[in-house]
């Protein structure tokens, strides 16, 4: 079992299904034709083949997980590149924002506003950390 | 009147640079939409592997009479659904960033501080004027969104090329999980359905009026199975289009002046938000 994949499990379960399938056929079509005793066997073999398919596509969900995980990792990491490029266009708009601050704290020293020139200050000196 | 014209020359050749990157990341950000929007049906998914495994120890208590049953081991389709939900999240979330990045209005930048200070600033010799400041303001404005439009396009370009590959195998896989091995658990569903109701319905013990209830009672199990594989079915119809999308959109943003990938992207868009409304319908869900 460990040497299947994914595919092979699902498609080995398919075959049971059809097998199945076949013989819940035969006994619907013969049931005239049929004893009591062998109606039943029929109508046990068809439910353990039901239950094997059954089983099989379950172990080919499970056996998913080993096939995309190295393409899982690939995409986590991608995502998070995204958002690593998407915080630099943020990062773009903290430039601007301490451009801004400069701008603002130039045109009090050129205005020779000594408030204003400490507001600024202020103001760039509270964001520095952000 | 000469500095005018030029700075209206200018600001109408930026925004016609702006306008041309803009048209790529539109596409973009609107299949990206489609696709996070397609994802999420998933959550809508009426069935899974463990419910399927509870409803199958039922069905099998229910046909050997038994009120006093043993635990049901329902582990292996526990992981199932457990595996589907990873993978799930994963592809949402890259579609969500690709979304996210692509979207003109959330990473837009804001000059609105310069511009009060323009308005409000003496700058030695040249003073500017609140006409002048808002033009000004305009212009930087319109340079940063196409300089950071550009640095968008090229970094989605990196991106999506570097998923596509694994963005296709993990779609590829879940589509297995659901269209291929829980659609198929349904199938042997309707046949142990069948199979038990087969010889009630011809059991000559039974009264025919219990036999009638008996063949209804079986079309109404049936029909409850097949809503759920065609729901899986539209699912696995929705999984195809973004896979399929995401190649034109790969193809649109590897040639992005070229205007038939533009179009075929737009068209891979439309059809999934078609897809996605025929999902819906089986449901009758408006989410």
């Amino acid at each position: 079992m460990g040497q299947l994949n994914a595919h092979q499990a699902n498609d080995l379960a398919n075959h049971f299904l059809a097998m199945a399938t076949a013989i819940g056929d035969y006994r619907y079509g013969e049931i005239n034709n049929l004893s009591s005793d062998e109606n039943q066997q029929l109508k046990e073999i068809h439910q353990v083949l039901l239950d094997i398919a059954d089983e099989l596509y379950t172990r080919s969900a499970n056996l998913v997980m080993d096939e995309v995980s190295a393409s899982l990792r690939h995409i986590n990491d991608i995502s998070t590149n995204i958002q690593e490029t998407f915080q630099s266009i943020v990062d773009v708009q903290k430039a601007i924002d301490r451009a801004t601050q400069l701008v603002s704290l130039g045109t009090s020293v050129l205005n020779r506003d000594p408030l204003a020139i400490k507001d600024s200050l202020t103001s760039i000196l509270t964001t520095q950390d952000t | 009147m000469f500095q005018k014209a030029a700075n209206q020359g200018s600001i109408l050749i930026l925004y016609a640079i702006l306008c041309c990157s803009c048209v790529n990341l539109k596409a973009v950000g609107n299949y990206s939409h489609e696709a996070v929007a397609g994802m999420e049906q998933f959550e809508w998914l009426p069935y899974g592997f463990e419910m399927h495994c509870e409803a199958s120890c039922l069905d099998k208590n229910i046909r050997d009479r038994n009120v006093n049953p043993g635990p049901c081991d329902c582990s292996a389709d526990k992981r199932a659904d457990s595996i589907n939900r990873v993978i799930y999240s994963a592809a949402h979330d890259y579609f969500q960033g690709l979304a996210m990045l692509a979207n003109n209005g959330k990473a837009q930048l804001n000059t609105a501080g310069l511009t009060g200070t323009l308005v409000a600033g003496d700058f030695g010799p040249v003073f500017l004027n609140t006409e002048q400041a808002e033009a000004y303001s305009l212009l930087s404005n319109t340079l940063i969104r196409a300089l950071t439009d550009k640095f968008r396009s090229r970094k989605l370009s990196v991106h999506v090329a570097r998923a596509d590959r694994p963005i296709e195998v993990i779609l590829e896989y879940l589509d297995l999980n659901l269209a291929g091995n829980l659609y198929q658990k349904l199938e042997v569903r309707k046949r142990r359905l069948k199979g038990f109701y087969f010889d009630l319905a011809r059991n000559p013990e039974l009264s025919l009026y219990e036999r009638t209830k008996f063949v209804e009672d079986y079309y109404r199990h049936l029909e409850d199975v097949s809503v759920r594989q065609e729901t899986l079915q539209a699912y696995s119809e929705i999984i195809k289009v973004i896979q399929e999308g995401h190649k034109k959109l790969a193809n649109q943003l590897e040639n992005p002046k070229d205007s038939h990938t533009r179009q075929e992207l737009s068209q891979a868009g439309s059809r999934l938000h078609a897809t996605i409304k025929d999902f819906k319908a089986i449901g009758g869900w408006d989410n």
